[in-house]
């Protein structure tokens, strides 16, 4: 039988200071185009450093006793910019801009051709993660809704047009990412949250097509933005029932800071429930017990073998000892509620 | 149930990454004195980085599956000169010259006064170490007798006094090491097989003196010098069943690279043999049987119960995914001869 109750990450862990300018990349929207001047580690020796800085956050992982590991997204500047500016249709060099889920501005890719797909971009990666670890494998990649929505569309008639081309290129990227090894890709896509309209309209069917002959296990995760950046939080979903009806295996939630009524999973019966049980806008280590109280109030509205318990959202902008701290709360709860059930 | 036959552990250092230090300037030679500006580092960050490096070398190490981990001696430009240039009595602003065992003239402490540990040179290196792993830990300390011959001698009337003060200094050192969990300390001793004469006349004596009162477990390692500084290397030890009479349990030697005549074990009937099966000077990784074999070739002369298997010396200077895979040669082969002397 499966173990009840794996503990995986969403996808980023905290990167080192030393090798990205952390002040920096807080006080500031998350990149959509590149950043480059962000990282601290000279040109020549970047690749090696962001390796190594992987290895570190898949040791963190392991050590704290997680069962699905992540690369901690560590060459990443955000979730999504790395992917979004490595195709063929966007022009970086001359951004155009995009109002952020806060309302502001914020510099985007600028969509000048039919975006595709140039060449595989976390390949290696994942070959990267599979090597270095034995456990279960998730990679993400940025959502073809969310990159649609991450950019300044100056060439496609219509908006969901370029989302099934993001969704193309997603597509062609996921299967490339199960063929080298990954055991679980996850599709970020924030934004069907924060546009819910247009994500009922057109991006369940860019998300479809990004699955279109997938057979790997799936995931998306869906989040009301970054704790460290978007403060306040509504205490329900805009978007969610809706993706009962996707292919998609596994559906990533937010539950902690929100306070999230879980009443709503009951319209996702059919899928695994990736509960959100770290807040990460409290910089205090939950004790085992409130992750425990969290994952037991879902309960009775998810059977337990669908669910796996992670944090809220990336652990990216928290201090390192902080995330590595709240990983050891979760695992522990994890074990509290896994102990209870086996009675 | 006994205790896991041929245990694997590292000599001591494991490979710096190339955006910690220039790696290429370090392998043109082995500093005595402090070289500050090896490091690529701003100092502010330099610790916070080291810390970093030191857990990707865990990392690595329990990976590859040792039973033995050291911190790789990522701190450390060189084996000796972190703690040689942190005692009292040194002056290395304005260093002397000594030959090395090349016989070219290099910079070295200058000793203007007496020798003495001004605090715990490796204490915070020990406790971090002890933090981030289970298995059980090994770290290292320069000799004293080699900390002489790495320095210029202004001061003592003899340089056995000198020696002598230096083992105090390690002394100091040893015991805190073990008070604060160290589970083997070991005395890197590689001028004893450099200068045999003075190691027999007061190098022995150095190193009992720096092994006064402690309990833990105690190695020294000996060897020809680092594979890719040092070319040629002799067959045998011209100091080393000396090492029988010492107080130290555990004597760390090179086989691989030197082919070693290991009818040499006999004369170390007490000790445990850390035994060098890795050749740093080939960056090939050996296959898992070529280490098998130069394990079996060791039994005939020394007990199973008293071989831990190592590589040769320091992997500082190896390109570091050849490191890594020479770690994982060494589990494998000694999981082969683990095998059979359990079938026997």
């Amino acid at each position: 039988m499966a173990k009840l109750l794996p503990t995986s990450l969403v996808g980023s862990y905290a990167q080192p200071e030393w090798l990205i300018d952390r002040a920096k990349l807080a006080s500031r929207f998350p990149p959509r185009v590149r950043a480059r001047e962000l990282w601290r580690v000279a040109p020549d020796y970047l690749k090696q450093a962001q390796d190594d800085a992987t290895l570190l956050a898949i040791r963190d992982q392991e050590r704290a006793g997680l069962d699905i590991v992540t690369d901690g997204e560590m060459r990443r500047e955000s979730y999504s910019n790395r992917f979004a500016t490595a195709l063929d249709g966007v022009d970086i060099d001359n951004p155009g801009s995009a109002l952020d889920r806060s309302g502001h501005p914020n510099p985007v890719p600028r969509v000048v051709g039919k975006v595709s797909r140039r060449h595989p971009v976390e390949v290696d990666d994942v070959k990267f993660l599979r090597a270095n670890t034995d456990r279960t494998i998730k990679m993400t990649v940025p959502g073809p809704f969310t990159m649609s929505q991450q950019a300044q569309n100056d060439f496609y008639k219509d908006e969901e047009e370029m989302a099934l081309d993001y969704a193309g290129a997603v597509n062609a990227e996921i299967k490339d990412l199960f063929a080298a090894g990954a055991d679980i890709v996850q599709i970020d896509e924030p934004y069907m949250q924060a546009r819910p309209e247009k994500a009922r309209r057109y991006g369940l069917k860019a998300l479809n097509a990004a699955l279109d002959g997938v057979t790997g296990t799936t995931a998306i995760h869906i989040c009301f933005g970054y704790a460290a950046i978007i403060h306040v939080r509504p205490e329900g979903y805009s978007f969610l029932p809706e993706l009962a009806g996707s292919p998609i295996k596994q559906v990533s939630i937010e539950t902690a800071q929100s306070n999230l009524d879980c009443t709503v999973l009951e319209k996702l019966s059919s899928k695994t429930i990736i509960l959100g049980t770290l807040d990460l806008s409290d910089m205090t280590i939950e004790k085992p017990e409130t992750v425990a109280a969290r994952i037991r109030r879902a309960l009775p509205h998810v059977t337990a073998d669908r669910i796996i318990v992670a944090p809220d959202c990336g652990l990216k902008y928290l201090p390192r000892e902080v995330a590595y701290g709240k990983m050891c709360a979760m695992v522990e709860g994890a074990k509290i509620v896994r102990a209870e059930l086996s009675k | 149930m006994p205790a896991k036959l041929f245990p694997t552990s590292l000599v001591g250092s494991y490979p710096q990454p190339d955006w910690l230090i220039d790696r290429a300037r370090l392998s043109k030679m082995v500093p005595r004195v402090r070289m500050d500006d090896l490091w690529l580092i701003d100092p502010k960050e330099l610790e916070e980085k080291q810390d970093e490096a030191t857990l990707l070398a865990i990392r690595d190490q329990e990976r590859a599956g040792l039973d033995i981990i050291t911190d790789g001696e990522q701190r450390r430009e060189s084996y000796s000169n972190r703690f040689a240039t942190a005692l009292e009595g040194v002056d290395t602003a304005n260093p002397g010259s000594t030959l090395n065992r090349s016989g070219k003239p290099i910079p070295v402490p200058r000793v203007t006064g007496k020798i003495r540990r001004k605090y715990p040179v490796e204490l915070r290196d020990l406790q971090f170490l002890r933090a981030n792993t289970k298995r059980p830990v090994k770290i290292t300390v320069p000799g004293p007798f080699t900390m002489s011959k790495q320095a210029q001698n202004e001061f003592y009337k003899s340089d056995e006094a000198m020696a002598l003060d230096y083992a105090a200094a390690v002394n100091d050192e040893i015991k805190g090491l073990f008070a604060a969990g160290a589970d083997i300390v070991q005395i890197d001793e590689p001028w004893m097989q450099q200068h045999p004469e003075k190691a027999r006349e007061y190098g022995l004596n150095a190193l009992n003196r720096a092994l006064d009162g402690v309990t833990g477990t105690v190695a020294v390692h000996l060897c020809f010098g680092y594979a890719a500084v040092v070319h040629d290397k002799p067959t045998g030890y011209s100091f080393l069943s000396e090492l029988e009479g010492s107080k130290a349990t555990q004597i760390s030697i090179e086989a691989a690279q030197p082919k070693l005549d290991l009818g040499v074990l006999e004369k170390l009937p007490s000790k445990t043999i850390i035994l060098g099966v890795i050749d740093l000077s080939d960056m090939n990784v050996e296959a898992p049987e070529t280490v098998a074999t130069r394990i079996r070739k060791a039994l005939p002369h020394a007990a199973a119960e008293r071989i831990v298997i190592a590589p040769d010396c320091g992997m500082k200077y190896l390109p570091r995914d050849v490191a890594f895979g020479k770690m994982q040669a060494m589990v494998r082969g000694a999981a082969i001869v683990r095998l059979e002397e359990s079938d026997d």
